[in-house]
């Protein structure tokens, strides 16, 4: 699973997820991209289990690139543990996932093969996705 | 090839508040510029023309004339910013070319024909989509295209092995591939994908953690 090698602060603060990805809200590398259209917390679980449904369903033809990286970390207190004390100890890696955010691509592979690759992986994430191509405008 | 011929007005306020009122009518703000004018002329011009304009192959790279009252110049997309929802149309840049002044413009690379190597299984990556040129604005070609028939497992074509137009030079600082043809992957890499270990354990693959700057 993704985690980070370093970090500065071991334990941060929850903070807010609203607003639309300013950066990062685009096909940069594939053909085809899940981008999020609702923002929330993705677990470095989440991305590995996405991650192994789109390589599972392109196999060795295309190539696929995650757009994001788990770089906070979320605490937990241990069961029948009172309030207070302290704050509890890291339990796992989350990604801040704004709205518009690009966050797997897929390439070398069929529109159908990309779409279907693409949509089982957005089964896996809790946030609600929209499959984009490269270069699409609309009016 | 015929110029696609857009036609726009000039606007004299800016602004989101502005921006936004022209989009809700139906068109989308735009900017042009050019060494040859002295100002940037703020447009605005028909969301859904322009759009047809980009949709099309080669509507984002070759020149195209723009219309502003009874004026007419030639320009290029230089760029142009869509929502990251809805990726609707939000604004467009233009450069304004001029016929005897040079210009630095992308265009598209087109793979032509099936490397021998692809028979036997390799993999053809293009590394490069698009290509920096420097040409003269009538000079400026549709596309690059790159025979890749002769190509075999582990050849690499980089941007001065690249045939250009007369007329037509690459404009680059370090010597970069633009195809490469990998050779296949040795099995599937479905194994490591049931351990969940493929980046983790920093599998070499094809599967990369793409560095974003907003990261």
């Amino acid at each position: 699973m993704l985690a980070p090698k370093r970090v500065k602060h071991r334990k941060v603060q929850k903070g807010r997820r609203k607003g639309q990805a300013g950066r990062g809200n685009d096909v940069s590398f594939g053909d085809y991209g899940l981008i999020a259209t609702s923002e929330g917390w993705v677990t470095a679980r989440q991305i590995e289990a996405a991650r192994i449904a789109i390589t599972r369903k392109i196999r060795k033809y295309g190539r696929m690139w995650i757009r994001m990286f788990p770089d906070k970390p979320l605490t937990k207190k241990p069961a029948e543990v009172r309030m207070g004390k302290g704050k509890g100890s890291p339990e796992m890696w989350v990604c801040n996932v704004s709205r518009g955010r690009m966050m797997y691509e897929v390439a070398d592979v069929s529109e159908e093969l990309a779409v279907e690759a693409l949509t089982r992986a957005a089964h896996k994430l809790p946030v609600t996705t929209k499959i984009i191509k490269r270069g699409m405008v609309v009016s | 090839m015929e110029r696609y011929q857009i036609t726009a007005e000039l606007r004299d306020s800016t602004g989101k508040g502005v921006a936004r009122k022209l989009r809700a009518a139906g068109r989308v703000p735009a900017i042009a510029y050019g060494k040859h004018v002295e100002q940037p002329m703020a447009l605005s011009l028909s969301t859904r023309e322009m759009v047809t304009i980009l949709r099309k192959p080669t509507g984002r790279y070759m020149p195209l004339d723009i219309t502003i009252g009874e004026q007419k110049f030639a320009a290029v997309v230089r760029d142009f910013q869509v929502d990251a929802l809805t990726r609707s149309l939000k604004h467009c840049d233009f450069l304004l070319l001029e016929d005897s002044t040079p210009v630095r413009v992308k265009v598209p690379i087109l793979k032509i024909g099936k490397s021998k190597g692809e028979a036997i299984g390799a993999r053809l990556i293009l590394a490069r989509r698009e290509v920096l040129v420097q040409a003269l604005p009538a000079d400026i070609p549709a596309e690059i295209g790159v025979d890749v028939s002769h190509l075999e497992t582990g050849d690499v074509i980089y941007i001065d092995q690249l045939d250009f137009p007369e007329g037509v030079t690459a404009s680059y600082r370090t010597r970069y591939p633009v195809i490469v043809l990998k050779a296949a992957r040795a099995g599937s890499d479905d194994d490591a994908a049931v351990d969940g270990v493929a980046i983790a354990d920093g599998e070499e693959g094809e599967e990369a953690v793409a560095e974003d700057p907003a990261e």
